[in-house]
């Protein structure tokens, strides 16, 4: 995997990690659901789909733990209930408090951004303030694409390196350039509004970073990018632009 | 020619084929991302929208849309001319 080396070297997963918060949905479920959700967000936890209840609430609980330990960090002893997330006209989570006239902290709080990804069992968080730029992660399980779709998603040079690897790393390669995709359509607040095949990435400086990433051709974005192999099964990106 | 009805039916057919999704529980209201497993089968699902409708539009503008319903509005206009 030349291409692959010489882009980024994959770490393995460090649980030291303070980027973001990585949660199983069974710890989730053992921790009663009023003890970190506010009356509102529980009301929005009946409304969520059967399918994906588990993994939302794993999601909320994993922003959170980032929330609080960032305030925690600034000296501002915070319960998780008492930070509300809620989602803007593009889906992309923010804070707010729910019980506090501290001014202060309200616009702390109000300053930062979350990006929130979850997948068959687990769920990633993370935060921070959204003056620096743009945020978005990703945790996918490794997973065999069909042909067609990795050929709409991929540049050129991703598909050739694609072609020329064994089935199982053809399954991981794929799965890292979508992730890094899905996670830098995050950062921008695009989704799948821009087509993931016209992004690119180009040499890394630093290990696990990227010095630029660009989309159609527009100008090279600055980012810093951490993408890491979990249990051999899932890949877990956080970008930051 | 198709009538609105048939093409909500193929609309719906091909969203519960491409998310693996009980067709009877997809309404003309349904939220597709949230019917969704996740954002690989949504692309697909964009992906199968311009492959069917041989419409090479179809991404960018389904792309936008929310609702079953919204798909289904444009499908029928943009590709058949049949409006509701």
């Amino acid at each position: 995997m030349s291409y692959f080396n010489d882009l980024f070297v994959l770490d393995t997963f460090t649980e030291q990690t303070k980027l973001f918060e990585l949660i199983s949905v069974d710890d989730v479920l053992k921790i009663p659901v009023d003890s970190f959700l506010s009356a509102y967000e529980i009301s929005l936890y009946d409304l969520v789909v059967a399918s994906k209840k588990d993994e939302w609430l794993a999601g909320r609980k994993a922003a959170k733990k980032c929330i609080v330990r960032i305030l925690n960090s600034h000296g501002h002893k915070t319960e998780q209930k008492d930070i509300e997330i809620r989602n803007d006209d593009k889906g992309v989570p923010f804070f707010t408090l729910t019980e506090s006239t501290d001014s202060l902290l309200i616009a702390m709080v109000n300053g930062y951004t979350s990006s929130i990804s979850h997948c068959e069992g687990f769920a990633v968080a993370s935060v921070m303030d959204s003056s620096e730029g743009g945020l978005g992660v990703d945790i996918e399980k490794i997973q065999k694409f069909k042909t067609g779709t990795v050929e709409a998603f991929m540049n050129k040079q991703e598909y050739d390196e694609y072609v020329k690897l064994e089935p199982l790393e053809q399954n991981k390669w794929a799965t890292v350039v979508w992730s890094l995709k899905e996670a830098y359509l995050k950062a921008i607040k695009q989704g799948l509004r821009v087509h993931p095949k016209g992004i690119s990435f180009s040499k890394n400086t630093p290990k696990n970073t990227f010095s630029h990433i660009v989309h159609d051709n527009q100008k090279a974005v600055p980012a810093s990018v951490y993408c890491s192999i979990y249990k051999e099964e899932f890949v877990i990106t956080c970008i930051k632009i | 020619m198709k009538s609105y009805d048939e093409i909500v039916s193929e609309v719906k057919e091909l969203i519960a084929l491409k998310f693996n999704f009980p067709l009877e529980e997809i309404q003309p209201s349904s939220n597709i991302s949230t019917l969704a497993k996740d954002s690989i089968q949504l692309f697909e699902l964009l992906l199968s929208f311009e492959q069917y409708y041989q419409m090479e539009a179809a991404y960018e503008d389904v792309v936008q849309m929310h609702t079953v319903e919204d798909v289904t509005k444009y499908l029928a206009k943009n590709k058949y001319g049949v409006t509701q």
